[in-house]
């Protein structure tokens, strides 16, 4: 992996290791409170490089604050959703069988639920605390990973290597585990990355949408407010222009980073989608 | 024979449609608190509560919470099937009207624009994966996967502050300015839906070239096509009839199941030019936790996207004679 280290990964790491550092340092990089209220609709200037809002907060603080819940979202959902995928991939594809059907069904069916409206509606019905809002994003997003570790899988355990392991009697959890595993390293990590920026583009609407953590400042969160307490109508780029920038920007971010190794994530994944009615 | 294939789909369909309905049910009855409360609304129980309390009693009756879980559950079951969905909490119209009502501007925004991005990312996306490195390919592969990481609210914020606000275009919101019948009332209605469907298609072709363009290139290795080459015929009657006949049917797949995904993104664009179909529905259900409406959406939606899957496989029966022959799907 570290060979292919090609110039869009390389961007990648630069963006994710800014927008890191960001998160990390909010404190310290802040130039004001991001609660604390003051003249609103600023124009940017030298005390307020990017503004202020309809009740007089510091935007640029905002979104440097704005970094940790996204970034917190994003990974923790992602780091949730490749465990699991993995673990439901890795049994389906290798212990085949009933396991296999069962594991199966349940994917279609997820697949089929539409997630952005289920996520919307458990978000709806529980509180929008952190972890409500992690749960609601990894109930559907499991499945396209959990599908690309079986078919990868299935591939895996009819080579020698393997065949050799059973018939020396080694066990189905440790061939799994000591085996199967790290030969996934790559795919694994591949999906992790996808699935972090999809997990903050899905929190990104949700806080849109005025479900995002309550009391918290997110991304999403200062959009929102733009769009809703007329920043657009009353012309004020400097307030929802840069959310904007930074979640694509973030996002692009986690795309270029799955770039490295051969793409093959990137093709097996709608091969497999393709050939989703078996 | 393929009868039986498509048979086992249907099955499967209706099963993905219950789970939805026990979704449902399980968020009424796990959720903290009395579910007579999420059945009729907060108002709603604190004013009966004070002036009715029979009232209260006769709506637990009517839907069984007095009774067994599982007889709770069929209950359930019986008056969703009856399409009885109750009002809702905020209007006091019933559910099923104000969703159907506003399914059809979800469904006239988003139809057009599955079947013109479906066409121009697939155009695209075959030219593009044919000749990869090509000057097609190499200008066109970045934009696109730039496009892909841009959210949909995000451009939808652009869009309207550009080309409504600054240029004055198009009209910022809304579905019809009111007032006008017959031609130059759908005259009308197009002139509001430009900038919505612009958007959905955009971003919509991005996904889809990916797709095609992934799926040409796999198709290019094979060893039919370079028979058919060496057969003599034109690079232009391979690509016709070889290349995208076999890219058609795992592109129509992934197509049709991403309707969830356009409805999706249908939902962000409508809440910010503020078309009155499902996804406004949604936002204002939400802000006003409308939980029947919001309930009765997810169904509907769910309905929407099986269809769609239903859809991606009879089509990929007329269109791969395999299909129909085996009655299994490759």
């Amino acid at each position: 992996m570290h060979k292919k280290l090609n110039g869009r990964v390389l961007a990648g790491l630069v963006i994710l290791g800014v927008v890191l550092l960001v998160a990390l340092l909010a404190p310290v990089l802040a130039p004001h409170d991001p609660y604390e209220l003051g003249i609103p609709y600023l124009r940017p200037s030298a005390e307020h490089p990017l503004g202020t809002n309809d009740i007089g907060q510091d935007i640029l603080s905002e979104l440097i604050y704005g970094t940790r819940i996204s970034l917190l979202i994003g990974t923790v959902s992602a780091l949730t959703v490749t465990v699991v995928g993995t673990a439901l991939g890795i049994l389906s594809g290798y212990l085949g069988g009933w396991v296999d059907r069962v594991i199966m069904q349940m994917t279609n069916v997820a697949m089929a639920l539409p997630s952005l409206p289920l996520t919307i509606i458990l978000v709806a019905f529980l509180d929008a605390s952190v972890w409500n809002i992690i749960l609601a994003i990894c109930i559907t997003a499991w499945t396209s990973t959990a599908r690309i570790i079986r078919s990868r899988v299935q591939q895996l355990k009819c080579l020698p290597f393997v065949q050799i392991e059973r018939t020396m009697g080694a066990s189905g959890a440790y061939i799994m585990l000591r085996h199967i595993l790290p030969n996934l390293g790559e795919i694994v990590f591949i999906r992790a990355v996808l699935s972090v920026g999809s997990a903050m583009l899905t929190e990104a609407s949700l806080s849109f949408l005025g479900l995002g953590v309550i009391g918290q400042k997110s991304w999403g969160g200062i959009l929102h407010y733009a769009f809703f307490r007329n920043g657009i109508i009353n012309g004020a780029y400097w307030w929802y222009v840069p959310p904007i920038l930074c979640i694509s920007i973030s996002v692009l971010g986690f795309m270029l980073l799955s770039y490295c190794g051969d793409g093959s994530a990137h093709g097996r994944d709608r091969k497999e989608k393709g050939n989703a009615g078996n | 024979m393929g009868f039986v294939g498509l048979g086992k789909r249907l099955l499967e369909a209706v099963f993905i449609v219950f789970c939805i309905i026990t979704i449902n049910f399980l968020l009424i009855r796990f959720m903290p608190g009395d579910p007579v409360v999420h059945i009729i609304g907060e108002d709603e129980y604190l004013r009966l509560e004070a002036e009715a309390p029979e009232v209260i009693e006769e709506v637990r009756r009517e839907y069984g919470l007095d009774k067994p879980l599982p007889i709770q559950y069929m209950t359930y079951l019986n008056k969703t099937l009856h399409l009885d969905f109750g009002n809702s909490y905020r209007t006091k119209l019933p559910v099923l009207e104000t969703v159907l009502f506003r399914m059809r501007w979800t469904l006239l925004l988003t139809i057009p624009a599955i079947v013109l991005s479906s066409l121009l990312g697939g155009w695209l996306g075959l030219r593009a994966g044919w000749r990869k490195g090509g000057l097609l390919d190499s200008i066109v592969s970045p934009i696109m996967l730039f496009l892909n990481t841009i959210p949909t609210n995000c451009m939808a914020i652009l869009f309207l502050m550009v080309f409504a606000f600054r240029m004055g275009l198009f009209p910022i919101g809304g579905i019809t300015s009111g007032g006008l019948s017959g031609l130059e009332k759908a005259v009308d209605i197009l002139w509001h839906m430009a900038l919505p469907l612009m958007i959905l298609v955009i971003l919509r072709t991005a996904s889809y070239y990916m797709l095609m363009r992934s799926t040409v290139q796999a198709i290019r290795n094979e060893e039919y096509i370079t028979v058919a080459q060496g057969k003599g015929f034109s690079q232009g009657q391979v690509l016709r009839r070889h290349a995208l006949k076999n890219a058609l049917c795992p592109y129509l797949t992934s197509v049709c199941m991403q309707f969830g995904h356009i409805l999706g993104g249908s939902m962000l664009v409508e809440v910010v030019f503020s078309w009155k179909g499902m996804g406004t529905l949604i936002y204002d259900a939400v802000n006003a936790k409308d939980f029947p409406i919001l309930q009765t959406c997810f169904l509907f939606i769910g309905i929407c996207v099986v269809g769609f899957n239903l859809l991606a496989d009879v089509l990929n029966m007329l269109i791969d004679p395999r299909l129909r022959e085996e009655g299994r799907h490759a």
